[in-house]
């Protein structure tokens, strides 16, 4: 007993160590990849990211190839415009056309389908089988992400994870009632309101359902009305987490430092980036790979 | 004479001190303003229809196209 003891804290000091290496930055693309508009979805489908613009456009990212490749999305409408993306089993890719449809893409970029939702939704993400969908905080306290499988999306449950503000302090603050959601690991994804640096990762079950408040954040130069850009889970033990930079570049918030941290919310090491980042695309226990500014991927490696 | 001078700085200095007061609001707003000012032209679109029901309709067009915009303006990348 005594002997196991002394290897779980050897093996989670060791696991603190590799991250509290220093770390560091490389480009790995092997040309810089414009993406010009707004990424409203970012969803993971086995070695493969998906990214859908505003306007709509498909980006595919091969995360063993570090390449990345546009399709264009035909079949929505001039007064559809599409938020979100998940993806789901055998490359299904969902999104929001507008917010009572749920639309199914084609990894080519084709609109195969509209679901009418019994609801309004704000955003829809992914994890393993299901669709989380976001309900507007419409009441205080309720969950906010809801879990649909697409066999039957009248039928929801609520997923334990950002929750609609006590009480409402101001008419017009819209932010404290939208969610962001991370890159998932193991079906485990973080998610966090937008003008909080509290997050939840779950799967979907309140055994595995874990808060992390990041304190470091507090004391960064960050966009306080946006603190977290992005969030990756790695492992168990630990996640990426990027801060938001206090300056915008071409109108557009941005990602300023990458952090590595443990569950508890401690920094155990950081890096600035520059060009700055505007969403991680993938993300292991030793490294993590950001799409930049400048239309790179940026891989962040522990030393 | 004074008076007058009096009457105009202190109007001056209150119309300073709202600024500065609404400046941090501003700045918490930034990222709403855009979008507000969509929202804005758009109810003025909404009211020229011809008919109530069609400017109803208009105008709930308007705070959806609203929501979408500090949407993508907030949480998107």
């Amino acid at each position: 007993m005594r002997q196991f003891v002394v290897t779980v804290f050897a093996v989670v000091g060791a696991v603190e160590t590799i991250g509290a290496a220093p770390l560091q930055q490389r480009v790995v693309s092997l040309a810089p990849f414009a993406v010009e508009h707004v990424i409203v979805g970012r969803a993971r489908c086995g070695a493969t990211t998906w990214m859908l613009t505003d306007p709509p456009v498909l980006v595919r990212v091969d995360i063993a190839r570090f390449s990345l490749a546009k399709t264009p999305v035909s079949g929505f409408s001039r007064a559809e415009r599409p938020f979100g993306l998940a993806c789901l089993a055998s490359d299904e890719l969902w999104t929001l056309a507008d917010s009572r449809t749920l639309a199914r893409m084609s990894t080519s970029g084709a609109v195969l389908g509209r679901y009418k939702l019994p609801q309004p939704r704000l955003n829809v993400f992914g994890v393993g089988e299901v669709l989380l969908l976001q309900q507007p905080p419409l009441s205080p306290n309720i969950p906010l992400l809801a879990a649909a499988r697409t066999g039957d999306l009248t039928r929801s449950q609520p997923w334990p994870g950002p929750m609609a503000p006590p009480q409402v302090t101001k008419k017009a603050d819209l932010a404290s009632g939208l969610v962001s959601c991370g890159v998932e690991h193991d079906n485990r994804l973080p998610c966090w309101i937008a003008s909080q640096s509290r997050i939840t990762i779950s799967d979907g079950t309140s055994a595995h359902t874990s808060i992390v408040q990041p304190a470091f954040v507090d004391d960064s130069a960050v966009d306080r009305r946006t603190p977290l850009q992005d969030v990756a889970a790695t492992s168990s033990t630990g996640l990426w987490i990027l801060t938001s930079a206090v300056a915008r570049e071409s109108g557009r918030r941005v990602g300023g430092r990458l952090t590595r941290s443990n569950l508890r919310g401690e920094s155990l090491a950081s890096i600035d980036l520059q060009p700055r980042a505007r969403l991680i695309v993938d993300a292991t226990d030793s490294s993590a790979i950001v799409l930049t500014t400048a239309g790179t991927l940026v891989e962040v490696r522990a030393r | 004479m004074k008076s007058k001078l009096f009457v105009r700085r202190a109007i001056l200095a209150a119309f300073v001190v709202l600024m500065l007061a609404a400046s941090g609001k501003q700045a918490a707003a930034q990222e709403n303003e855009t979008c507000l000012g969509c929202l804005w032209d758009c109810y003025g679109w909404a009211a020229q229809q011809n008919g109530i029901w069609q400017i109803w309709i208009g105008g709930l067009t308007c705070e959806a196209s609203y929501i979408e915009c500090f949407k993508r303006t907030l949480i998107g990348r």
